[in-house]
């Protein structure tokens, strides 16, 4: 039996009194495209953070493909696939996109004790690196200091990133965050193509991409799990809409 | 080891104690209200020493520079903060004008004053000693006991139950809702710097006629200091004085068992403090 | 092309002392291993992001150990001083970085003097190794180069290229290490150390070894100023040195390289002529640290403000605000 790429049971996370996760249940099947909506204030980044490691749960556990990796740190669990990325943009900004992307792949392939080499000698490194560039789009921009991208293509250089540790879960906050409709649309093709053969969790407040991407969704409320379905049950579902008061965003 | 061996040292701890206490207790509230290091708080509490040799080598009476002393380095704390401190464009740059401070004093000090520490005459209403259950204890120690702790006192009030006080304690809780409370936060800054800086000034007059004036004053008192709000926790004057009184414990008794030894206690203490919790004892961002 | 401009400039540092009057080299000496000790300095600061007010803590224990190497071994090689001097600042570099690892900012500048101020306070304490604060005199090894004989050429001259070789090694160390993926590795947490995390890097052991490479140059220089000197006392390990390396670093402007060494040259200078013109040559250098830092120019402010920035950033969701 295969195990599901992520197994979340029964999570806890308190701050303080603040009761903040009360008891999350979730599997994920390999393969899935998962988004996790909710309200503000339900809990949706809490969790992200416990899944990526920024955060440990005050109760509950996480197994990733049947390892257990409650509470190890961020790298730990990038090291073991899960690759993050954020709704804030978290590059590197005075590096450029190439040397940006590098720095993923190069950490992927265990280079980083080879002190024998120079980086940007490393064969395997920049070829995987001119991969991922390509497939996201950005390598005529490789040589540009992160900082200095557009938004849109910060945005790219994100998932970039993130695929850059060749990761089989993905875990993207809000990947389409600040983006018009058009350049929302693109987007969602753009993780369509990435996340073929591998488990992809994203938060998401805008709910088109949701529908058109999303295999099954999740509708976090106060902590709680509302419901776990696909996007036409949850769009249907009457506990849904009264959380939201009423609609969306 | 007789009791009143134990005592007259224990009783000196609480002296050393207190006296660390005036100290710390400025720069423990300056420390969480501006999150800065403040390296050249130690040379505040030496220019208090000396600035009180020069006002007795002045002529002026010993009670005259308790008074002044402090005054004059309100003053000199409160210009620091408003024309350099203020100026600070990041983090770093505060910890490099206090730690250049630091070497300006110092190097002041060895100019003006020499190398060789200077005694520092104790007034002759406070000379001898007087008797204790325990044996004779010097009288002028047992002024500065009872000095520092009715300003131990009026501090604690200040700080606790005065609106004087809740204001500081807001500012340094959340400068941001302090300001939108209509908080002069700023004014907040340069008068607590300057009264941290004026305490410092009373404790090296205080001490003066117990440690002497030693240009090394400021780098040995150094350690000392940060373990005191390490441990305590920044912006707590309470917090100050309960680990100022265990310090002046720690460091009188080690000065008695291990004398060779003695000077590296803060110093080991801090290190291993700051290695057992990284993020402070209290969790205080650094 | 830049390749060609450092082979210049060794060239032109190696013919000079021949020209120079032997007091004028022996401060030249002096600008080489101050600038390898700054270069070092410059390379925590300016990559990690860590200003640190102890420094000198591998340059002085190295400087210890080459005296105390020599007194036992009169006529022991320099090669082995120097490999000596590389264990030791790898030694004291990753006991003092286990500790340093998890600080930053005020924590680790304080952490450090603390480290620094302990080393200081063994050295002086210990006199049957160090002799206290008396001092350690050294007797001065003979450098003898092959192919060269001793008489064409004057010890002055000899430590000099010593001082020139020993830097252009130590800078080009590190130059290297900033190429390999390791080094990458250490810029990444300047830029973004969260992030460098959730790539899968260890931060805290990158940190180490940023540590050890800066440590084992400072150590370097500090091997050169014991065969300089003749004589190491605890000052090596004082705070006077500390400060005048942040100093130098401030006075050079920005950059890696050239910027501390232009640092530490304008600095040895200024302690060469202002004896002539003060008898407090210590205080006016005090004001002109403070002038320094207060109207800093734009170039290290800009790095200031760089670094300063990235600290601040938002760092995505530390724990405190649950969303």
């Amino acid at each position: 039996m295969t195990h599901p790429a992520l197994e979340v049971r029964d999570i806890h996370r308190s701050f303080g009194a603040l009761k903040v996760l009360d008891g999350i249940d979730l599997a994920i099947r390999p393969g899935e495209r998962h988004a996790i909506i909710g309200p503000n204030g339900a809990g949706k980044s809490t969790f992200m953070n416990i899944l990526s490691g920024t955060l440990k749960p005050t109760g509950g556990t996480v197994h990733f493909s049947g390892e257990d990796v409650t509470g190890r740190s961020p790298a730990a669990i990038a090291r073991r696939g899960i690759g993050r990325a954020f709704q804030i943009i978290n590059v590197f900004p005075a590096l450029s996109v190439e040397e940006n992307v590098e720095s993923a792949v190069a950490c992927h392939q265990r280079v980083t004790w080879h002190i024998w080499r120079s980086l940007d000698r490393i064969e395997s490194v920049r070829s995987r690196t001119r991969d991922i560039l390509e497939m996201l789009k950005l390598w005529s921009r490789k040589d540009v200091p992160a900082g200095m991208l557009a938004y849109g293509e910060q945005r790219r250089l994100e998932i970039a990133l993130c695929l850059g540790i060749s990761p089989s879960l993905l875990l993207l906050d809000e990947p389409c965050a600040g983006l018009n409709a058009e350049d929302s649309s693109a987007a969602t093709e753009l993780l369509r193509s990435v996340s073929e053969n591998k488990t992809l969790i994203m938060v998401e407040h805008d709910m088109d991409v949701v529908f058109n991407l999303a295999d099954r969704v999740t509708v976090l409320h106060q902590g709680k799990v509302l419901i776990t379905g696909t996007p036409e049950e949850v769009r249907s579902s009457a506990a849904v809409q009264a959380a939201y008061l009423g609609g969306h965003e | 080891m007789s009791i009143q061996l134990l005592g007259i040292q224990a009783l000196h701890g609480v002296v050393y104690g207190m006296i660390l206490f005036l100290i710390t207790a400025g720069l423990s509230v300056v420390m969480g209200l501006m999150r800065i290091a403040n390296v050249a708080h130690g040379s505040f509490y030496m220019l208090g020493t000396y600035l009180t040799v020069a006002a007795l080598a002045a002529g002026a009476s010993f009670w005259l520079a308790l008074f002044l002393v402090p005054l004059l380095l309100f003053a000199l704390g409160a210009s620091t903060e408003r024309m350099l401190l203020r100026h600070a464009k990041s983090h770093f740059h505060d910890l490099l004008l206090t730690f250049s401070l630091f070497f300006l004093v110092n190097e002041t000090v060895l100019w003006v004053w020499g190398a060789q520490p200077l005694p520092v005459p104790a007034p002759e209403l406070l000379s001898g000693s007087f008797a204790l259950p325990f044996g004779r204890y010097p009288i002028y120690r047992l002024f500065v006991l009872a000095t520092s702790s009715a300003l131990a006192v009026l501090l604690l009030f200040l700080f606790l139950r005065t609106l004087a006080g809740v204001t500081v304690r807001a500012v340094v809780a959340d400068p941001g809702m302090a300001e939108a409370l209509g908080i002069n936060t700023s004014r907040v800054r340069m008068i607590v710097f300057g009264a941290g800086t004026a305490l410092a000034g009373l404790a090296g007059c205080l001490s003066g006629p117990i440690f002497q004036a030693d240009p090394s004053l400021a780098s040995t008192s150094l350690m000392s200091m940060f373990i005191v709000v390490v441990l305590g926790g920044f912006g707590s004057v309470t917090g100050a004085l309960v680990a100022s009184l265990v310090m002046g414990q720690v460091q009188t008794w080690s000065i008695m068992f291990l004398p060779d030894m003695a000077a590296a206690g803060p110093l080991v203490l801090f290190i291993a403090v700051l290695a057992w919790r990284p993020q402070g004892l209290l969790g205080e961002r650094a | 092309m830049k390749i060609a401009g450092i082979v210049v400039c060794c060239l032109v540092g190696a013919l000079l002392p021949l020209w120079l009057s032997p007091s004028q080299t022996r401060i030249f000496t002096e600008m080489l291993y101050l600038s390898l000790f700054a270069i070092s300095f410059c390379f925590l600061f300016n990559y990690l992001g860590l200003l640190s007010f102890g420094h000198n803590l591998c340059f002085g224990l190295s400087a210890y150990a080459v005296a105390i190497y020599f007194n036992s071994n009169p006529d022991g090689s320099l090669w082995i001083a120097f490999l000596l001097v590389i264990g030791v600042a790898v030694v004291a570099s990753t006991l003092s970085g286990l500790l340093l690892m998890r600080l930053n900012g005020g924590y680790f500048a304080l952490m450090t003097m603390a480290i620094c101020q302990l080393a200081f306070f063994v050295a002086s304490k210990w006199r049957a190794v160090t002799r206290g604060e008396d001092g350690l005199m050294m007797s001065t090894p003979q450098i003898t180069p092959p192919g060269i004989s001793n008489d064409a050429v004057s010890q002055t001259v000899l430590l000099c290229w010593l001082a020139l070789a020993v830097l252009v090694f130590g800078a080009g160390l590190l130059a290297w290490y900033l190429r390999t993926p390791l080094g990458r590795a250490t810029i990444l947490l300047r830029e973004n150390e969260s992030r460098a995390a959730f790539l899968g890097y260890d931060t805290r052991v990158v940190k180490l070894a940023a540590f050890n490479v800066s440590g084992i140059a400072a150590g370097l220089a500090g091997a050169l100023y014991a065969v300089y000197q003749g004589f190491v006392s605890p000052v090596a390990l004082g705070f006077g040195l500390s400060g005048d390396v942040i100093m130098m670093t401030l006075i050079g402007g920005s950059g890696s390289f050239l910027g501390p060494a232009i640092g530490a040259a304008a600095y040895t200078g200024l302690e060469d002529v202002l004896p002539g013109f003060t008898s407090h040559p210590r205080f006016v250098i005090a004001v002109i640290f403070v002038a320094l830092v207060l109207f800093v120019p734009a170039g290290i402010s800009g790095v200031l403000g760089r670094i300063q920035r990235r600290r601040d950033r938002h760092a995505p969701v530390k724990g405190e605000v649950p969303a």
